[in-house]
């Protein structure tokens, strides 16, 4: 069986539909939704990492206070953060420029 | 169960899981009854006293209750969370599909297996099934991007039990994920109400992940157990995870309005929640062949939703319509409007021995029908 003889499936459905008379406000609400959702899964991550350190006698929470952050490391976090950017406000960017 | 076929998230996946399951809570025990009681507190006095007569109808709720702010934001959040659902167990899934279609394929030729598997050349999903994303899930039941796929059944399991909970339905309090839960329900009622009943023969119609099917052998450890789907990744998944859970069960990809089983093959012919995805002419034909299929003595019990007008607030009638409309439920008001018993004895059952009632187990309500053929 190659790819071409795969069942395709249905067509997709909308996967943006807006409630709110201005479509803007569905947006910005799903945006704040799945920044939360992100924090949850970071905080999650952080404890989850705080504990199996300190149970390893790895970690003085202190420590994380006075860390200065290397240079690479620091270009790695402004691309981190200019996705995170465009992905929270890109959508809407996009949705606003439809004609 | 031994988890060669699991769904099996890792930290930040279960994570971001775990809150899609808490977001539809907070929508369904939360916000959505507080949008109920705001039509029922404020929207309907406030329609009465403004010289009106109340709704009776459901569009009649639906133009006072949709333009409420409420109602606005319960719609935005519900639908988000399903696209947030059904996007973070993706990420998983993209992660160990690979070692599942192997996991699959090893199971599958095991000269030692304990059940068959049966699939067909061609594709059995007929309109409008074929053209739904039912639940909204990207690709349908039946979608298959690589040999031997099981994609879309290992989507669908992880968010089995999300779901179930999210929606207050799982039938055990202490259900844990892949449990058997609903499958047990349905058998123990069968047993309540057929105590002479010792099946030899069991088919499970539209058996999904099979997840549920293995109950009925666990319970009827002498009976031949055989599930059948028109979705081909779950049949694949189905065989595979009763294979790896040492369960003997037989699976394969067939229409339940149109088996090639030959006449009275079924002891128990059960169904876990497929009436409410099919249309109403496929569910006439699936009684058809349920009475075709059954035994004398036999029972056919299928269990499905509780969400029948009649029991039904008016507010709630509209947010069941939105899920109707908006949400990948498109035969859900299809199903609730069929009279079961009117069709169960068009199809050969006996007005007698009809079966068409509301059980409760825990939190949840389920709609159990069916009936039993005379020696």
């Amino acid at each position: 069986m190659t790819s071409t003889d795969l069942p395709a499936g249905p067509r997709p459905g909308p996967q943006d539909t807006a409630f709110f008379d201005d479509p803007m406000i569905d947006h910005l609400l799903r945006a704040v939704v799945t920044l939360t959702m992100e924090l949850s899964v970071t905080r999650d991550r952080l404890r989850s990492l705080e504990a199996i350190m300190a149970e390893a006698h790895q970690l003085d929470p202190a420590a994380l206070d006075t860390r200065k952050v290397p240079a690479a490391e620091e270009r790695q976090r402004v691309e981190a953060r200019t996705k995170l950017v465009k992905d929270v406000l890109g959508p809407m960017v996009s949705r606003l420029s439809q004609p | 169960m031994n988890d060669a076929m699991a769904f099996t998230p890792n930290h930040d996946e279960w994570s971001r899981q775990a809150f899609v399951g808490s977001l539809k809570q907070f929508i369904n025990f939360t916000l959505e009854p507080k949008l109920h009681e705001s039509y029922e507190v404020d929207l309907v006095p406030a329609h009465i006293a403004a010289g009106a007569a109340a709704p009776v109808k459901r569009d009649e709720a639906a133009a006072l209750l949709e333009p409420h702010p409420l109602y606005k934001l319960w719609s935005s959040l519900t639908f988000h969370s399903q696209n947030l659902m059904w996007e973070s167990v993706q990420r998983t899934t993209d992660r160990i599909i690979d070692s599942r279609i192997e996991q699959f394929r090893t199971l599958s030729s095991n000269p030692d297996r304990l059940g068959d598997m049966r699939l067909q050349t061609e594709l059995l999903v007929k309109a409008p099934i074929s053209t739904t994303e039912i639940h909204r899930q990207p690709g349908g039941y039946w979608r298959e991007r690589r040999a031997d796929d099981v994609e879309q059944a290992l989507n669908y399991s992880g968010t089995v039990e999300l779901y179930r909970n999210a929606k207050g339905m799982a039938a055990d309090a202490d259900a844990r994920s892949g449990s058997d839960a609903v499958g047990r329900f349905i058998a123990a009622s069968a047993q309540r109400r057929r105590p002479d009943l010792a099946p030899k023969a069991i088919l499970d119609m539209g058996c999904g992940t099979g997840e549920q099917t293995l109950a009925f052998k666990r319970v009827f450890p002498d009976a031949d157990v055989t599930g059948i789907d028109v979705a081909r990744p779950f049949i694949r998944y189905a065989h595979a995870a009763a294979e790896s859970a040492g369960v003997p069960a037989h699976f394969a990809e067939m229409d339940a309005g149109h088996t090639d089983f030959p006449d009275a093959s079924f002891d128990l012919i059960v169904s876990n929640i497929l009436f409410h995805e099919t249309s109403r002419a496929q569910i006439k034909d699936i009684f058809k062949e349920c009475w075709r299929l059954l035994r004398p003595g036999g029972l056919v019990l299928h269990l499905d939703v509780p969400y029948h007008p009649q029991r039904q607030s008016l507010s709630r009638q509209v947010t069941n319509n939105w899920q109707v409309r908006y949400n990948g439920e498109p035969f859900w008001t299809g199903f609730v409007e069929v009279d079961v018993k009117a069709e169960l004895i068009a199809a050969g059952f006996a007005p007698d021995q009809v079966i068409a009632e509301y059980e409760t187990a825990g939190p949840a309500t389920y709609y159990l029908f069916g009936g039993s053929k005379a020696k």
